[in-house]
C-alpha cells in the first residue's frame, strides 16, 4: 500500500510540474492528471478490497477450511 | 461448464469514482457472480502508462484503446469462443500477460468506452451509462481520495479540469447511445446545498427500444411533480421529491423519471416503489428488499442506489427475454 501512495505522490509533483510548464489544460497536462487518477482509484479498490476482508476468520479459513472455527455445514 | 445458448451482453460507461463498482457489486447481486462475468475495458489500452505519457495522450482518448481487438474479443466471447484476454495492471501502468476468460450467460464490459466503437454498440443487449456532474464528482473524489496523503481540493479540480476536453470529447458523447443513463446532480430541495449528501437523480430511460419498457409514475407518458411527504407519511428534511415526464436526449424520446433527496425508512421507500409502475420486479416490494440487502453500498438510501436496483431489473428483464425467446427454437429442431 505505501508503494502506491509513493506512486501517487510522485505522480502528482509530476503533474503540478507539468501543468505550470506547460500550462492547466495541455494535453500533457492531462495525461498527467489522468495518470493521478488511476492510481487514486487503484488506491481505493485496493482499501476498498482490504476492508472487505474479514479480519480474522476470512484468511485463516481460506487457509484451514477444515478448522473447528471454520466448518460450516449448510443444511 | 457448458456453452451457453444465447451470451448476453451488457455495457456499463462511466468515468472513474463515478460509482460504477457499487454499480457492478449490485448486478453481482442479482445476478449471482456464476452467471456474469465482468470485464474491465481497460484491459484494451494500446498504450502502457509510460506510452500515454510520452505521447501525451489520456486513457480516455482512443488513440490509447485498441478497439480493434476489443470488438474481436467481444464477439468471440458472444459467439461462445474462449479468448485470451490482455490484462491492464492499474498499479504498475503496464500491460501483464493475457489470461483466459470462458464465455459466460452474461457478460458485462465496464470501463470508459464501452458504447464508442460503433461495431462493439452494435453487439450489445443492454447499455447504461453512469452521468454525474461535476460538483458532484469533485465531493465524490474528495471523499474518496480523503484517506491519501498530502492530496487537496485543489488537485481534484486541477485533475477535472486538464481532463474536460478529452471526457466531453470522447466519454459523454455516449449518453446518446445508451438505453440507461443515471444523471447525479445536487439536490434542489436545499438551497445552496454544498454538502453534496443529498442527491438529485434522474433516471433517463429510451423509448421504442425491443423489449425495454420504462418504468413511469402514475400516468405513462404524463408529467408529473409528486412529493410522497403529507398525511399519510411522515419525511423528516429535506424530504423526497419525485418528478416524472416525457423528454428528448440526443434526438431521440426518453422517459425521465427523478428522485431528489433521501429516504429516511424503509416506509418511504415502499411507498414510493407502490406508486412506481413497470418496474419488472417479480414481487411486490422487490426493489425495496434488494436496497435493503445492501445498506452499506454508497447510495442505498437516495435516488441512485433506487435507480441502479431499477437498472439491475431492467437488465435482469431484458436477459430473461432474449433468452427465452432463443429456447423455442432451440427446441423445436
Amino acid at each position: 500500500m505505501s508503494d502506491i501512495q509513493e506512486k501517487i505522490e510522485q505522480a502528482r509533483q509530476e503533474a503540478h510540474a507539468i501543468s505550470e510548464e506547460k500550462g492547466a489544460t495541455s494535453p500533457d497536462a492531462a495525461a498527467a492528471w489522468d495518470v493521478v487518477e488511476e492510481l487514486q482509484a487503484e488506491a481505493s479498490h485496493q482499501r476498498q478490497q482490504q476492508s472487505e476482508t474479514e479480519p480474522f476468520f476470512g484468511q485463516y479459513c481460506d487457509e484451514n477450511p477444515d478448522a473447528a472455527e471454520c466448518l460450516i455445514y449448510d443444511d | 461448464m457448458s456453452k451457453p445458448d444465447r451470451v448476453v451482453l451488457i455495457g456499463v460507461a462511466g468515468d472513474s469514482g463515478c460509482g460504477k463498482s457499487t454499480f457492478l457489486n449490485r448486478l453481482a447481486d442479482l445476478f449471482g457472480t456464476e452467471l456474469m462475468t465482468v470485464i474491465c475495458l481497460d484491459d484494451y489500452h494500446s498504450l502502457d502508462r509510460k506510452g500515454r505519457k510520452e505521447a501525451g495522450v489520456t486513457a480516455l482518448d482512443p488513440r490509447a484503446n485498441n478497439f480493434d481487438l476489443m470488438y474481436e474479443q467481444v464477439k468471440a466471447l458472444k459467439n461462445g469462443e474462449t479468448i485470451m484476454k490482455p490484462i491492464y495492471n492499474h498499479e504498475t501502468g503496464l500491460i501483464d500477460p493475457p489470461e483466459k476468460i470462458e464465455p459466460n450467460r452474461i457478460i458485462v464490459i465496464e470501463g470508459l468506452h464501452p458504447l464508442y466503437d460503433e461495431r462493439v454498440r452494435e453487439l450489445l443487449d443492454f447499455s447504461v451509462y453512469l452521468d454525474i456532474d461535476d460538483e458532484v464528482k469533485i465531493a465524490w473524489k474528495i471523499q474518496r481520495d480523503m484517506a491519501e496523503r498530502g492530496h487537496s481540493y485543489e488537485d481534484v479540480l486541477a485533475s477535472i479540469e486538464a481532463r474536460r476536453p478529452d471526457f466531453k470529447a470522447y466519454i459523454e458523447p455516449q449518453r446518446g447511445h445508451a438505453d440507461i443513463v443515471i444523471r447525479v446532480m445536487p439536490t434542489q430541495l436545499i438551497p445552496n446545498d454544498t454538502e453534496r449528501k443529498v442527491l438529485r437523480v434522474q433516471l433517463i430511460q429510451r423509448e421504442g427500444r425491443d423489449g425495454f419498457e420504462p418504468a413511469y409514475l402514475f400516468d405513462e407518458g404524463s408529467t408529473i411533480q409528486w412529493t410522497p411527504c403529507g398525511r399519510k407519511l411522515t419525511c423528516s428534511y429535506p424530504g423526497i421529491r419525485l418528478a416524472y415526464g416525457p423528454d428528448t436526449y440526443y434526438g431521440h424520446e426518453v422517459s425521465v423519471l427523478e428522485v431528489d433527496g433521501q429516504f429516511e425508512n424503509l416506509e418511504e421507500m415502499i411507498y414510493v416503489e407502490g406508486h412506481l409502475s413497470k418496474t419488472d420486479t417479480q414481487y411486490y416490494g422487490e426493489l425495496t428488499h434488494l436496497l435493503l440487502q445492501h445498506k452499506d453500498y454508497p447510495g442505498s438510501n437516495n435516488g441512485t442506489g433506487l435507480f441502479q436496483v431499477l437498472t439491475g431489473l431492467k437488465m435482469r428483464a431484458a436477459y430473461e427475454r432474449l433468452t427465452s425467446q432463443k429456447a423455442p427454437v432451440a427446441a423445436s429442431v
